[in-house]
């Protein structure tokens, strides 16, 4: 007998309950994933929808008026001093309807900017400040880089409403009193300062070019110094305020006059612990601002229950302003407090909360056994957190914030993973993390699964169910090939397995070293992990290695601008060889010049400009008494070489062996009049599309270089397992992951790879011509470190992942795949099953990361057309969710553009 | 004798199909059918020899291609649009047009592929397919290239793979149980009850299916099969076809059927081809149409999926 439905389903995990006949489970009909928030969210979700970002100079102002009184003090003191004063001086603003309460600015989705970095990149256009900034070559990027029109975004000035950095919206009277702040900086700014400094290092010129030119985007010191990053939460969260002090106050007297045979920064640990006394005043100054205000809007309050929430915000807020918390609410109230208070330190993108359901387990677990939460109330808190973390705003130049991070401030929760003891770490509210994501589908805080093989099937399963949210998350990462390359790379400080297994993501990929902290509540003890390295994705920012070929081709000269970057190398470049030993030699060159500039930036900002509050929150800062300057962090060997247009460089070199070099059809002279004739085509702004598919030839009928265009695009391609291209791709990887051990960061610690593209490689791309591989002028680079050439993966995706798969991702901090799929491919309890089984095989081959788009290309091109009819919508752009409306349009053409898998 | 240098037309292989069969599948089309179905979604193999197919899309009309061929089956228009004569493009074997044209609208459907080749395929496919995925053989008519797919087959059970076949069952009885030694799944299609009928909309008669059927669910062989319905509007859609054919696999014995809403994905493919579409205005059908017909095949006491949610 042919077997029985019963029999099969039985084999495929499904129970048919020995119905007679058999039914389908019901589980079956409509899984399709649309939840709904807590009304109190969906109200508040509603305030953001409709909410603007907005700008003003408090803060700024607060600071540098107290900082500019304390010449003569110690650089760190000082700077304590003046954060104090910002936060006492910050004005609070309470929404009704919250519970996790506290702004970044007092405004509900704002920012300000912090002229102590940098103050020439936001002054009005006319101001000779700007002036100078664009010639240093830094903001020139900026020309590429393009926000989404659309969402809470001010891009252009209206009403009384001034545009800054592309992003804010500006009260006009407040920016001559902008400028005003930000001209006490001139010459004094961590970007002046390093800028003054720079310019002594051999090769200056090149640095200059380089960034002029777009071979690299932007510095590292002044842009966002710090961020790409886990932070600590412990100590606040196990001393309280109180406790911060009352232990600096300790150490004061420990440490005062004493060396302890340290020469050089012994001493130095009184100012620290003063600074640390002196910033915490200022928080507590901050939160009890906070919790006058809330006792303000209880007085007044005529709704009874809004009126108990404002009191209990008050409570909540008055106990912390001295205390460690006591409940989940408290806890969480802390984590938010602390959060924010990172962010309002320095500029920062990626302060990710790290593993926030082992940090916050305590409180649950014993919350929940007393009865004093239920599961609903916990969720209903994690969803008002996706609330704030979304309503992060980052101030830096549009450049950095439009064309890297497309707005987005990348606060990524890591889930799963391990525990301390070798155990997966899937505790209760790890499965009710997921399901607020579900509930409360906002961009922030993305999701980052840290996949293990010890993770339960229904907690994997439960993770790819809410991929079909459309959020875009979680994605998933490779719990164990991210502890390979920790312990490799942190080895040398002191990495054992047991800090390995505390990693997390900070930034939206960002492998990040991190430590585990015990927490003893009501007399039981909890490891939980946390932060406990330096910034990483620091150091040498977004090479363009498609630019680099184009620079190897023409001898060191940039072929949009005319400009010499490199001194000529006068090579034939006869062979493949000689090109890519060539293309080596000039990326190198590239990187040590970066490296070198980039390390007096930031030396300049850790003199001057260091993190107190993120730093003595890092283990082993208040311990040792030695601040991130100092390297107190347990980890510092953070700093990096960021690449960006893998798949576009790799595929452009496999197009020209063939087609040059071994099957020599066409010499690499007439090869290099076409790339620089744009195979015949008009430029991607004149057609005003920046995906390949859409460009426009420049005159109808037979061109030129039909022939060799046709030829380019169908050389061997990355992402269809074939090794002619794979293995150029090998090879690089094992040439960049090794070389970057050749440079040496300011801390004295060896660089590392960093295989992020975030969203450079539509900036990139604009600046850059058509390349060998048939990409056309001013077109998006393959984005990611991974994924294909879109449309050029025609095998599918198994060919795809076993391309990706060739080389070891352990080498390097991560690699970045991104897949769309159409939603059908992933419909009912059964797609999800398929989608997790496709995610295993890549982690299990070694794949460090994997994300997928759920959703209908059909969707994107009308949401395109009509934004108005798409504020909700949310894509995956490479490491993270952000709304469609406020990206920018090459990115936007690019996710149109992404191979998409129907499975059909 | 087959070896692995056997080559085979194969159409397309899909990895990563998931509605193929039980788990994550990569799916083989293999060239030529039995049948010519009015609604076929794969026009393309329906050939027994690789073809041209056109992306109008993409021509540019630069005219290359008019020099190229030498069967003069394609000139320009007055309009200046190249037009293809399909009577002499289709029996073309050398395709000197493809190469000619740079802007990639047209290409070859259809490659000799070996035995050698398709298990490589696979050697590499099944380390993401899961641990209940495999290989289905769909196409045109999977079991028409007899050799091939005998030698395929072969070395598929050699390599422990799990088969699934997408048949007509319009082939001789004993060919089609020395076959389904090799295989563990079948989904056959039953596309109308009524023989005459069933030769206007394919070209045959149903008889030879439908003894199949009974024969396959009569007998001691261990697999699962699941019968499937094309719903197609005007042509097998009527009440009475579908419990006449619930009715027919309720008495064979079998238990599952899966109907499929008449959907237009092919429709660009016709075009493709230089060919007419005979559903030019019939839109597609949401699955949530089937509801009704669903019922009357569980009225007989079997058990029916519509559309792609099945459990498998």
């Amino acid at each position: 007998m042919p077997k029985k439905l019963k029999e099969v389903l039985a084999d495929a995990g499904v129970s048919m309950e020995n119905e007679a006949g058999g039914h389908a489970p019901k589980s079956l009909t409509d899984r399709e994933v649309k939840m709904a928030p807590h009304p109190r969210v969906e109200k508040l979700r509603d305030v953001f929808m409709q909410t603007l970002s907005s700008a003003n100079n408090e803060f700024p102002y607060w600071y540098t008026r107290e900082y500019f009184q304390h010449d003569n003090e110690i650089p760190v003191v000082r700077r304590a001093m003046a954060l104090k004063a910002a936060f006492s001086h910050s004005t609070p603003v309470i929404f009704p309807g919250e519970l996790l309460v506290m702004h970044k600015a007092p405004f509900f989705r704002g920012s300000f900017p912090m002229p102590w970095l940098s103050e020439g990149f936001y002054m009005a256009k006319e101001d000779e400040l700007y002036q100078d900034a664009l010639k240093r070559g830094a903001t020139s990027v900026d020309e590429h880089s393009k926000f989404g029109q659309g969402g809470g975004n001010v891009v252009k000035s209206f009403g009384k409403v001034v545009s800054i950095a592309g992003k804010f919206g500006m009260r006009q009277e407040e920016v001559p009193g902008l400028l005003e702040v930000a001209r006490m900086w001139v010459g004094k700014s961590v970007d002046d300062l390093g800028h003054k400094y720079e310019q002594m290092v051999p090769g200056y010129e090149t640095k200059e070019a380089i960034m002029r030119n777009v071979v690299c985007m932007f510095d590292s010191g002044f842009t966002l110094p710090q961020g790409r990053e886990v932070i600590n939460y412990f100590y606040p969260l196990s001393l309280g305020f109180d406790g911060i002090i009352n232990l600096a106050k300790e150490m004061k007297a420990k440490v005062a006059g004493r060396a302890d045979g340290d020469g050089l920064t012994g001493m130095n640990r009184l100012y620290n612990y003063e600074a640390v006394i002196l910033a915490t005043e200022g928080l507590q100054a901050w939160v009890r601002n906070y919790a006058k205000e809330a006792r303000r809007l209880e007085s007044i309050e005529k709704d009874a229950v809004q009126k108990a929430e404002y009191k209990g915000i008050a409570e909540r807020l008055e106990w912390l302003e001295h205390n460690s918390p006591r409940t989940f609410i408290e806890a969480f109230q802390m984590i938010e407090t602390m959060h924010l208070a990172v962010l309002n330190e320095d500029a920062i993108s990626g302060m990710s909360p790290g593993r926030i359901a082992q940090i916050l387990f305590p409180w649950f677990d014993q919350d929940i056994k007393a009865g004093r939460i239920t599961e609903d109330e916990v969720i209903e808190l994690l969803e008002l957190d996706r609330v704030v973390k979304t309503s992060i705003d980052c101030f830096a130049s549009m450049g950095v914030v439009g064309g890297v991070l497309s707005g987005n401030t990348f606060n990524t929760v890591s889930c799963g993973g391990l525990q301390k003891n070798g155990n997966h770490a899937c505790n209760r509210l790890e499965y009710l993390l997921l399901e607020a994501g579900m509930r409360n589908v906002m961009p922030q805080s993305t999701l980052a699964v840290l996949y293990d093989e010890k993770l339960p099937e229904d907690y994997l399963l439960l993770a790819t169910e809410c991929i079909k949210t459309g959020g875009g998350y979680p994605a998933f990462m490779n719990n164990q090939v991210g502890m390979e390359f920790l312990k490799h790379h942190y080895g040398p400080e002191g990495m054992d397995i047991e800090d390995a297994r505390a990693w997390a993501i900070g930034g939206c990929l960002e492998t990040s070293g991190c430590t585990w902290k015990p927490i003893t509540l009501n007399g039981t003890t909890y490891w939980i992990p946390g932060g406990a390295g330096q910034p990483t994705s620091v150091g040498v920012h977004f090479i363009s290695m498609p630019k680099v070929l184009e620079l190897t081709l023409w001898d060191g000269v940039d072929q949009r601008t005319g400009e010499r970057v490199f001194k000529a190398h006068g090579k034939k470049l006869a062979t493949f060889d000689e090109l890519w030993a060539q293309y080596k030699l000039y990326w190198q060159e590239a990187v040590h010049v970066l490296d070198l500039t980039n390390n007096i930036q930031h030396d300049v900002w850790r003199k001057n400009n260091m993190a107190v509050i993120n730093s003595y929150m890092k283990p082993d800062c208040l311990d040792k008494g030695h601040l991130i300057n100092e390297l107190g962090y347990r980890y510092n060997a953070t700093y990096n070489v960021e690449s960006a247009g893998t798949i576009t460089t790799i595929n452009s070199m496999a197009a020209l062996k063939k087609i040059v070099y071994d099957d020599k059809k066409v010499s690499l002279d007439e090869y290099r009049v076409a790339l620089k004739d744009n195979f015949g085509f008009k430029t991607a702004k004149e057609v005003n599309s920046f995906s390949l598919a859409d460009q426009e030839k420049r005159e109808d009928g037979p061109g030129k270089w039909d022939k060799l265009h046709f030829m380019a695009l169908q050389a061997p391609k990355y992402g269809n397992d074939d090794a002619y291209v794979d293995n150029i791709l090998l090879d690089w990887e094992n040439f960049f992951c090794k070389d970057c051990y050749n440079y040496e960061s300011l801390n004295a610690k060896p660089l590392y790879a960093c295989q992020i593209s975030v969203s450079t490689h539509g900036a990139m791309g604009s600046a850059t011509i058509a390349t060998a591989d048939g990409r056309l002028a001013g077109t998006t680079f393959a984005d990611a470190s991974m994924s294909a050439f879109p449309g050029t993966d025609r095998n599918g995706p198994y060919a795809l992942l076993n391309s990706a798969s060739i080389w070891d991702h352990s080498m390097s901090q991560n690699s970045q795949l991104n897949i769309k799929i159409h939603p059908t491919a992933i419909q009912g309890e059964e797609g999800a099953r398929k989608l997790l089984d496709l995610t295993r095989a890549y982690m299990r081959k070694g794949g460090f990361h994997v994300q997928y788009n759920i959703v209908d290309s059909k969707v994107l091109k009308d949401a395109q057309k009509n934004p108005q009819n798409y504020r909700d919508l949310m894509v995956r752009v490479a490491g993270f969710t952000q709304y469609w409306v406020e990206i920018g349009k090459p990115v936007q053409d690019e996710l149109i553009a992404r191979t998409e898998y129907e499975g059909v | 004798m087959a070896n692995g240098d056997t080559r085979g037309l194969v159409f397309d292989i899909q990895g990563h199909s998931v509605h193929d069969g039980p788990g994550t599948r990569t799916t083989v089309f293999l060239s030529g059918c039995p049948l010519s179905c009015v609604w076929c979604c794969n026009p393309e193999g329906l050939f027994t020899k690789p073809v041209v197919i056109r992306h109008e899309i993409k021509c540019k009309h630069c005219g290359r291609c008019v020099e190229a061929c030498p069967k003069k089956a394609i000139t320009l228009d007055e309009a200046g649009k190249a037009t293809f004569d399909r009577a002499l493009c289709d029996v073309c074997t050398t395709h000197e047009c493809v190469q000619s044209c740079y802007h990639e609208a047209l290409e070859v459907s259809g490659k000799w592929t070996t035995v050698d080749d398709l298990m490589a395929v696979f050697k590499r496919d099944r380390q993401f397919w899961g641990s209940r995925g495999g290989v289905t053989f769909s196409g045109g008519e999977p079991l028409l290239q007899r050799e091939f797919m005998l030698e395929v087959l072969r070395r598929c059970r050699e390599a422990r793979l799990h088969v699934c076949i997408e048949t007509t069952a319009c082939v001789s009885e004993g060919y089609l149980f020395e076959v389904l030694k090799s295989v563990d799944w079948v989904f056959v299609d039953i596309k109308q009850m009524d023989p005459e009928r069933h030769r206007e909309l394919t070209g045959v008669s149903n008889e030879l299916i439908l003894a199949n059927v009974k024969a396959l669910a009569a007998s001691d062989w261990p697999g699962f099969v699941v019968v499937r319905i094309p719903v197609i509007p005007g042509c097998n859609d009527s009440e009475e076809n579908i419990r006449a054919t619930a009715r027919f696999v309720k008495d064979a014995g079998l238990e599952v059927v899966n109907l499929l809403p008449f959907h237009r994905l092919g429709e660009s493919k016709y075009r493709q081809l230089g060919r007419q579409y005979a559903f030019e205005n019939h839109p597609g059908m949401p699955v949530e149409e089937l509801a009704p017909l669903k019922a009357l095949v569980e009225a007989e006491g079997l058990t029916c999926y519509t559309g792609w949610k099945t459990p498998f």
